[in-house]
């Protein structure tokens, strides 16, 4: 533009400006202003009640988890079998509640890889026992560790308990892989929690801090909108639900990669991973307790849905939450048997899921001006 | 060649000091005034510009990515084909065009990487025929195909879990098209104060140190329009390091940062301002090597995402383009990441022994941390990369 132009549009610039400052000058919320929502306090409040709050519990339960297995290992019976399986479904069900939250420390540490990759590879793990060296950090076994080998190793496969047991006690270095994946996970687990908590690294602090606001790639809205839809996209929908069920994997179904096939309990671990996408959304503590969510956020913007409903846009994924945590319980446990008889349901449950995925990627992600960064494939 | 003699004369005319230059339309070694926003030179109303050989090049590694694709679909890939086109020999492209070149790729690819292109080339008529025959899955030690994710596109990789079409396409990238930039025309043997800028050439309407030049953007292989067309590549042109600059231009600028420079620097030429040439032969030095830079931690990011996705297909193909990336650096003589950094990288970071099975979530962040701290540029934009 050149000065000539400048000046002459520099009246308008000016009084557009005035304009803006009244009109946001009660409330101004920083680069994302423009509406009435107080970005921050929703950072803060999804930071240090959901996200915090999720780690810490996860390093709990998977020390807790950790310490049943030793317990187990020092005395193979059943009682001490039974509680390292009830620890390990309580880590579980605590890592369904910080898998929205995949950024920063917990893609820097690798976090679902040492965790959650399922299905396990049975011959692989009995390979690496067999073996007695192996480096639980690799690639290459990343089907080889996490809960879902510490599940076939406490379970078994086609297997009474006191064979379980026997095995343990006839093999030692089944107990030492046993116990060498549980200590990765509460590893990887402390170091995550460590890395967001104030008193650690202070990943917190970054996340909410003022340089983060806005709706950029780089922000915090933007990083946590594009790891809870990469997430809910290919660790649950397609993870959980798209690929045993046929819908991911080319058609054939693979009831054997259901999220915990030995243990029989896919489903709940499902329907505690939609409530924790769902408690992030209404910005619900695990408890229940509301404070600033996405739904606030979207009605500050009156977001509107793409499609066309009559609902705005908080109502209509609320909606569609609600609809896929009914269909889930529509199944019948365990989802491997219930994909070999009646895998219609099960696909009802990814329709439903995708029809989430679409407003959760599309509507709401463009209605906070987010704009999602990720892709399946680089295409080349 | 009338047309020639008279360029002689105005040669001569013009080493007498310039005298005539300004105002004189006719005047063929009259200074550019302004950088020209497009990469068109004339000389009396003719153009100077002339890289049709590197295009040539560029072509015939796109004809060889397409063959050696093949692989990756389950179809086995002869290394004889693969050989040929290396060398242009038994007119072995679908481009009659190119099967008349006298352009090869093999004479201008960096010496010793000649034998592990070819190598490359044997093993993939291996792992492809085993492929086709018996549809081996590849696993640790073993080559064969890998799934993408969930998608129906797979990848043929090596014992080592090496894609083939990358380590082939990126790596000729690197040793031929980056080798030759670095190593050849942008060196003081090709654009130095000691090379012919005042002869035209025998037959053409360029000097030496005009032609070396064009060569060097010739292997940028960006439209003379870059980066103001609209769009600005279109489908045919987004290849090579054109395609990978442009990728990289939201966040760090590297369009405008290459193309101006290879515009000042060619200005200057035809000005004789040597000075000028040379701090523009320093910004492309650097702008490649931070293209590079910035696509290798883009693939890095890309495979921790992999990693955690427990989808090794797509990890493999991520690790794949960010070992030939972070590979090419290696060409420029002027490069800040040292060999010693590089080779920890390949040997180390990215899986032990360059095993892509053995890599880990902490090797690739340690390369990811290398590379951000040799390049501060990429520091800020290192998460959205």
């Amino acid at each position: 533009m050149r000065l000539g132009e400048y000046k002459k549009w520099a009246p308008v610039v000016l009084m557009l400006a005035g304009m803006m400052v009244t009109s946001c000058g009660e409330d101004d919320n920083g680069p994302n202003a423009g509406d009435n929502f107080d970005q921050k306090g929703f950072l803060e409040h999804v930071g240090s009640s959901l996200i915090v709050p999720a780690y810490q519990e996860l390093e709990q339960k998977s020390g807790i988890l950790r310490d049943k297995i030793s317990s187990f290992i020092a005395s193979p019976e059943s009682s001490t079998l039974e509680e390292a399986k009830t620890a390990l479904f309580e880590a579980r069900i605590a890592w369904q509640y910080c898998s929205p939250y995949q950024f920063g420390p917990a893609e820097e540490s690798g976090l679902v890889s040492n965790l959650n990759i399922f299905p396990a590879d049975r011959s692989k793990i009995e390979r690496n026992i067999e073996n007695g060296s192996y480096n639980l950090g690799t690639l290459a076994n990343n089907d080889a560790k996490g809960f879902a080998a510490l599940e076939y190793l406490l379970y078994g496969k086609d297997v009474t308990s006191g064979e379980v047991i026997q095995g343990f006690a006839d093999q030692p270095q089944r107990a030492t892989y046993l116990q060498n994946v549980a200590e990765l996970i509460i590893a990887t687990a402390a170091e995550v929690y460590s890395a967001w908590s104030p008193d650690g690294g202070n990943y917190l602090g970054e996340f909410t801090s003022d340089g983060a606001l806005g709706a950029d790639a780089g922000s915090s809205l933007g990083k946590l909108v594009n790891a809870l839809n990469l997430s809910f996209e290919r660790n649950t929908r397609d993870a959980k639900i798209g690929i045993p069920a046929g819908i991911r994997s080319l058609g054939i179904t693979i009831p054997e990669a259901t999220e915990a096939y030995y243990a029989g309990y896919s489903l709940e671990l499902a329907l505690a991973n939609v409530d924790a996408y769902k408690k992030l959304f209404l910005g619900q503590t695990r408890e229940g307790v509301k404070g600033l969510g996405f739904d606030d956020y979207l009605k500050a913007r009156k977001a509107a849905t793409t499609s066309g409903s009559e609902l705005p846009l908080d109502e209509a994924i609320n909606a569609q939450f609600d609809a896929v945590l009914g269909f889930i319980d529509q199944i019948e446990n365990p989802l491997d048997e219930q994909i070999s008889t009646d895998n219609s349901r099960v696909q009802q449950v990814f329709a439903q899921m995708q029809q989430l995925a679409v407003l959760l990627k599309t509507d709401m992600a463009s209605a906070l001006g987010v704009v999602i960064s990720y892709q399946d494939n680089d295409g080349d | 060649m009338r047309l020639h003699e008279r360029f002689r004369v105005l040669l001569v005319l013009g080493s007498f000091g310039l005298l005539s230059g300004c105002g004189n339309d006719d005047d063929a070694e009259a200074p550019i005034s302004e950088v020209p926003t497009a990469y068109t030179f004339e000389r009396n109303g003719l153009s100077t510009v002339d890289y049709s050989g590197q295009t040539d090049r560029l072509n015939m590694v796109a004809e060889i990515k397409a063959y050696i694709t093949k692989g990756d679909k389950g179809e086995a890939v002869e290394a004889s084909v693969l050989n040929d086109m290396f060398a242009n020999t038994n007119s072995p492209f679908l481009s009659a065009e190119l099967n008349a070149s006298s352009k090869k790729l093999e004479d201008k690819t960096f010496v010793s990487e000649v034998q592990n292109i070819k190598e490359l080339f044997e093993a993939t008529e291996v792992a492809s025929a085993d492929v086709a025959a018996n549809g081996t899955v590849a696993g640790e030690g073993v080559a064969g195909r890998l799934q993408r994710g969930t998608t129906d596109s797979y990848i043929l990789v090596n014992e080592l879990g090496w894609e083939f079409t990358q380590f082939v396409e990126k790596g000729l990238m690197g040793s031929t098209f980056y080798n030759q930039i670095f190593n050849a025309y942008l060196t003081d043997a090709k654009v130095g104060d000691g090379v012919d800028n005042e002869a035209l050439v025998d037959g053409k309407n360029y000097t030496a140190m005009e032609h070396h030049w064009d060569e060097a953007f010739g292997y940028f292989g960006v439209p003379v329009d870059f980066p103001t067309g609209e769009p600005v590549l279109e489908a045919s042109e987004r290849r090579f390091w054109g395609h990978y600059t442009n990728n990289m231009d939201a966040l760090l600028g590297t369009n405008a940062l290459l193309m101006n420079a290879y515009l000042k620097g060619r200005t200057a030429i035809v000005n004789k301002d040597y000075v000028t040439r040379d701090q523009q032969r320093e910004i492309i030095y650097a702008g490649h090597e931070l293209v590079t830079a910035a696509v290798t931690v883009h693939y890095i990011n890309q495979a921790i995402g992999n990693f955690n996705d427990g989808d090794i297909g797509n990890a493999f193909h991520h690790l794949s383009e960010a070992y030939q990336f972070v590979k090419a650096i290696q060409y420029s003589p002027k490069k800040k990441l040292t060999q010693a950094q590089i080779n920890d990288i390949l040997t180390s970071n990215l899986g032990e022994g360059g095993d892509f099975w053995k890599a880990t979530v902490a090797g690739l962040n340690e390369a990811r941390n290398t590379l951000v701290t040799t390049y501060q540029e990429l520091e800020p934009v290192k998460d959205q990369l």
